[in-house]
């Protein structure tokens, strides 16, 4: 391998680093609006049956929060490897780290991104028509600027395709060490340290 | 070929490419994306973010993270391992008794916590090796432990009830009443097995000397350990249950209450450390989001799929099955026992129910009876060797020694069991919908 080689080799593990630091910490971020989740309809059913004070916006702020938990944590689950496989073939005894590396390859350059250029096109008029009505919701004393809300859906699929690309440089990386060991070991350090 | 016939081949296709194991939501829309773009242009997806909007604003879906936090956080409070180890204590000196004592901790850890997987690994670390010291057969052991876990998936409030009544087109609190009668019949008659066991095989199923167990733990007393670990998680499920049954909550509503309790509860137990409560947050976080992405993968198909009248073709093949709705519902059940073999739940749930269901409503066949069907049948399937779900996950955490085939035969009496009521609750629906229907009154007069 020239330098130069391996010089690009380390900018794009750098890079894969970066994006799932991001990924870690946006995910983090997120995951406390569960708890925000849990507060706000226990606050809002309180009201509802010991006051008979019920609240449009608060119902739709917490319908809100739900849509944000799954949209915007979706990469941050990719990262974990949380999204359910089909292991039968994928953990199976003669599946060596490396031939997983080349289902995740695979599966990234020919499933996770193509999908999600799909959903961030076919996204983009739905959430630039709410902008240029300027949507409000439709029931009186519900939340306005409706096309923030729906601009979660193409930035889902943004962050996740983001994810996708540090899978793809990881692949790579393990595809390419597999063979010298010293080079895997030290993958696997640096993979230890993440988690 | 015809359009409708691709569709068919489309389903193939998505399954021997999920068999690949890249995650099942993205190769569900990669695989439409690919089919929809050939068949119907890709201007047709289009629809894709308004059905993604229409989950988004879906109120009782909302109820899914909210249970999956009260579940995780109950799980971080540490109540699983007092409540095995109190029921231990208390039916541990019968011959049997701690077997029983698991199928009970594992009922009312389903009602709680409703994840399959998360309830047989809990209780393999920790009740599986108690089992096996205190020589009870491997066999019996590991088929009870897979089993008892498995009881999340059809005793609420289950996730997968949820998801399904949301797919079938009926209201949860029907759903989760319908399935408490055959939850119930399936607890009774695993616990009447092993007792079964015990008594005509009493080496199987030893007592043990509980006298020592107590003296390790100290002089507390028996009573008080089994009411400060018994009374909180029963008095939560009971209260989220009740204030469902009763429409005095919807199951959303009573989720987050229910959620709330078990922060509570962990508080009270001193439980409740950071760690602990980030835990039970990402973790949430990432279950939701691992669900909800499905769904959406799951759509792009469910759109594709109709859109090349793939659902007319099924409904046409299901309507020329000899035996009417019988033959329907024999086959549907088939299929979706095979398909419990490789896919998850929530794959079935998402894929392959809705493309059935609307076939059954127009059989006139009760949606809630459907639903529950499908619920018993699924976890029969996970149970199924050599594939069953719940198997790989006790093998994953069983000691060494456990070899798989033990656990393969052990499990067989149970499945036995669960195929039992699954035929007594087709031949006699009323057992399932004769709760749901005494709901619905009783919602009528308040």
């Amino acid at each position: 391998m020239t330098t130069e080689n391996k010089n690009g080799l380390a900018r794009l593990a750098q890079l894969a680093k970066g994006i799932e630091c991001f990924g870690e910490w946006s995910g983090r971020c997120v995951s406390w609006l569960t708890l925000a989740l849990v507060l706000l309809v226990s606050y809002d059913v309180t009201m509802r049956y010991l006051f008979q004070d019920g609240s449009v916006a608060l119902q739709e702020l917490e319908w809100h929060i739900f849509a944000l938990i799954f949209l915007l944590g979706a990469a941050y689950t990719l990262k974990h490897d949380e999204h359910v496989r089909v292991d039968l073939l994928y953990h199976a005894r003669w599946m060596s780290d490396r031939r997983r590396a080349w289902v995740d390859l695979f599966g990234t350059l020919f499933f996770l991104l193509p999908f999600c250029i799909l959903i961030i096109v076919s996204a983009w008029p739905f959430v630039e028509n709410s902008y240029t009505l300027g949507e409000h919701s439709p029931d009186p004393g519900g939340l306005p600027y409706r096309y923030l809300i729906k601009m979660m859906i193409p930035l889902c699929f943004v962050l996740l395709a983001l994810q996708g690309i540090a899978i793809i440089i990881r692949s790579v990386q393990k595809i390419t060490a597999g063979n010298s060991t010293a080079s895997s070991a030290v993958n696997k350090v640096s993979q230890e340290q993440d988690a | 070929m015809e359009m409708e016939v691709w569709a068919l081949i489309m389903f193939g296709v998505v399954i021997a490419a999920l068999m690949i194991g890249f995650p099942v939501a993205f190769t569900l829309g990669a695989v439409s994306m690919v089919f929809g773009g050939i068949f119907l242009g890709f201007g047709f997806f289009e629809l894709l973010p308004m059905r993604i909007w229409g989950v988004m604003t879906n109120f009782t879906l909302l109820a899914v993270p909210l249970f999956i936090f009260m579940g995780i956080m109950l799980e971080k409070s540490g109540i699983a391992e007092e409540l095995l180890e109190t029921m231990g204590l208390l039916f541990g000196r019968v011959r049997g008794g701690l077997a029983v004592s698991i199928v009970i901790v594992g009922a009312l850890l389903a009602a709680t916590t409703g994840v399959v997987g998360a309830t047989v690994v809990a209780m393999g670390v920790i009740a599986l090796p108690a089992l096996l010291k205190h020589g009870y057969r491997t066999e019996l052991a590991t088929g009870t432990i897979a089993a008892s876990g498995t009881l999340g998936q059809i005793i609420p409030p289950s996730i997968v009830l949820i998801l399904l009544a949301d797919v079938v087109g009926v209201p949860v609190g029907q759903l989760f009443a319908g399935a408490v009668i055959p939850g119930f019949l399936l607890i009774t008659l695993f616990i009447v097995f092993i007792m079964i066991v015990a008594w005509r095989k009493p080496e199987y199923a030893p007592a043990i000397n509980v006298k020592k167990l107590q003296a390790e733990r100290g002089d507390s007393s028996l009573w008080v350990a089994v009411i400060t670990s018994l009374v909180p998680p029963l008095l939560l499920v009971v209260a989220v249950l009740g204030s469902i049954f009763f429409g005095i909550a919807s199951p959303t509503e009573s989720a987050a209450v229910g959620a709330l309790g078990a922060i509570l509860l962990a508080i009270v137990r001193r439980r409740l450390t950071m760690p602990n409560l980030q835990g039970s947050m990402r973790q949430t976080t990432r279950m939701t989001s691992m669900v909800f992405l499905i769904l959406i993968g799951a759509t792009a198909f469910g759109l594709v799929f109709r859109g090349m009248g793939g659902d007319m073709l099924v409904e046409d093949l299901m309507m020329e099955l000899p035996g009417g709705v019988w033959g329907f519902l024999m086959v549907s059940m088939l299929v979706i026992f095979i398909l419990g073999f490789f896919l998850d739940f929530i794959e079935i749930c998402f894929v392959v129910v809705p493309i059935i269901a609307p076939i059954a409503i127009m059989m006139d066949i009760d949606p809630v009876w459907f639903a529950i069907l499908i619920a018993m049948n699924l976890q029969t399937s996970f149970l199924t060797p050599p594939f069953g779900f719940s198997l790989f996950y006790l093998k994953a955490v069983a000691p060494p020694s456990v070899r798989i085939t033990q656990i393969y035969r052990g499990v067989v009496p149970f499945i036995i069991i669960q195929l039992s009521v699954l035929g007594l609750l087709i031949a006699f629906p009323d057992v399932v919908t004769w709760l749901p229907q005494l709901m619905d009154e009783m919602q009528g007069f308040g």
